[in-house]
């Protein structure tokens, strides 16, 4: 047996890919990696399976954003501030945006977090964040946060809340599926399972609403 | 996404695949099965996005198997073809007939 795949290659597949089946795609990769696939196709493989390029189209427009903010920030933006949206940003990008226990908990802080930096300056405790600042400063971020909420969510970039909310009843539904199926296979309690079964067995019985 | 009416190249070749592999179908045999009958290398990647497209179109169904150690622990997840996307098979390979027949560059490899 051949030892393990290159580990920065297996971190970027857990991280950065798209697709709902990644623990099949990584099983699988992982299986052809021990038959003898070379490391450089392994490598190949999650490139391709990430998506680098959609990456780096996110990463150039983040670079933008943050050299048009800090031209607009004058003074330079507090550090305080900074610190807060990034936490924000890494709390969004850590959370379980799929909503498998909390349907709707990221969108509510979305619009939270959108009412703040819009109000921020008249609300108490933001007050002395935006003092200094542009009014539409708060609004590229705001473009910014929609924009992360929906790469993590949906694995491509957009920047409009229409794109965030729009729902696919097929989409959903298949979403559903396959936490049902995985919360089926990682559940020890078999009277549990069983209950999961038949749920899940009713939901692909289900006949689909457009 | 607006609905093209047929399906695309890569998507025919994988659903082709699923058919010929019947009930083994899950990532691997799959791109194994497009590499050798195609003789292209297939992203693995590509393979599952093209198939949870055509899952939310209802062309394939798909169901988990048990994880193996020499997966790391991960389970396959099998994939079916429906009877939709079976339909969806012939109406294709009729159209591409038809395209096909009548060209005087392609008699020889048609007859």
């Amino acid at each position: 047996m051949k030892s393990n795949p290159p580990a920065l290659a297996t971190w970027l597949l857990d991280h950065f890919c798209a697709v709902a089946n990644k623990d099949a795609l990584a099983g699988d990769l992982l299986e052809q990696y021990q038959q003898g696939r070379p490391a450089a196709w392994y490598w190949r493989q999650v490139m391709t399976a990430i998506q680098w390029w959609r990456h780096g189209l996110v990463l150039a427009f983040y670079a933008g954003v943050s050299w048009y903010c800090s031209r607009l920030a004058a003074p330079p933006v507090p550090i305080r501030w900074s610190l807060d949206f990034a936490i924000m940003m890494l709390v969004l990008w850590a959370s379980d945006l799929s909503g498998r226990f909390l349907p709707g908990i990221w969108q509510a802080m979305l619009v939270f977090l959108c009412i703040c930096w819009t109000y921020g300056p008249r609300l108490l405790p933001y007050q002395n964040f935006y003092r200094g600042l542009e009014e539409h400063y708060s609004f590229v971020l705001m473009v910014a946060l929609i924009n992360l909420v929906c790469y993590r969510e949906k694995g491509f970039p957009a920047f409009s809340l229409r794109e965030v909310w729009k729902k696919d009843p097929i989409k959903q539904r298949a979403r559903r599926i396959f936490h049902l199926e995985q919360t089926i296979s990682e559940e020890p309690d078999p009277q549990l399972r069983k209950r999961y079964e038949q749920a899940l067995k009713a939901l692909k019985e289900k006949p689909v609403k457009r | 996404m607006p609905n093209r009416g047929y399906l695309g190249d890569f998507e025919l070749m994988v659903l082709l695949a699923l058919m010929r592999l019947g009930e083994d179908a899950y990532g691997v045999p799959i791109s194994r099965e497009i590499e050798q009958q195609c003789g292209r290398e297939v992203a693995l990647g590509s393979v599952y996005a093209t198939l949870e497209r055509m899952e939310e179109k209802e062309l394939v169904s798909s169901g988990m198997g048990e994880p193996t150690s020499e997966r790391g622990g991960k389970a396959k997840r099998y994939f079916r073809i429906t009877n939709k996307g079976l339909r969806e098979v012939r109406k294709t390979r009729e159209a591409l007939i038809k395209m096909w027949r009548g060209l005087p560059e392609l008699e020889e490899e048609f007859t």
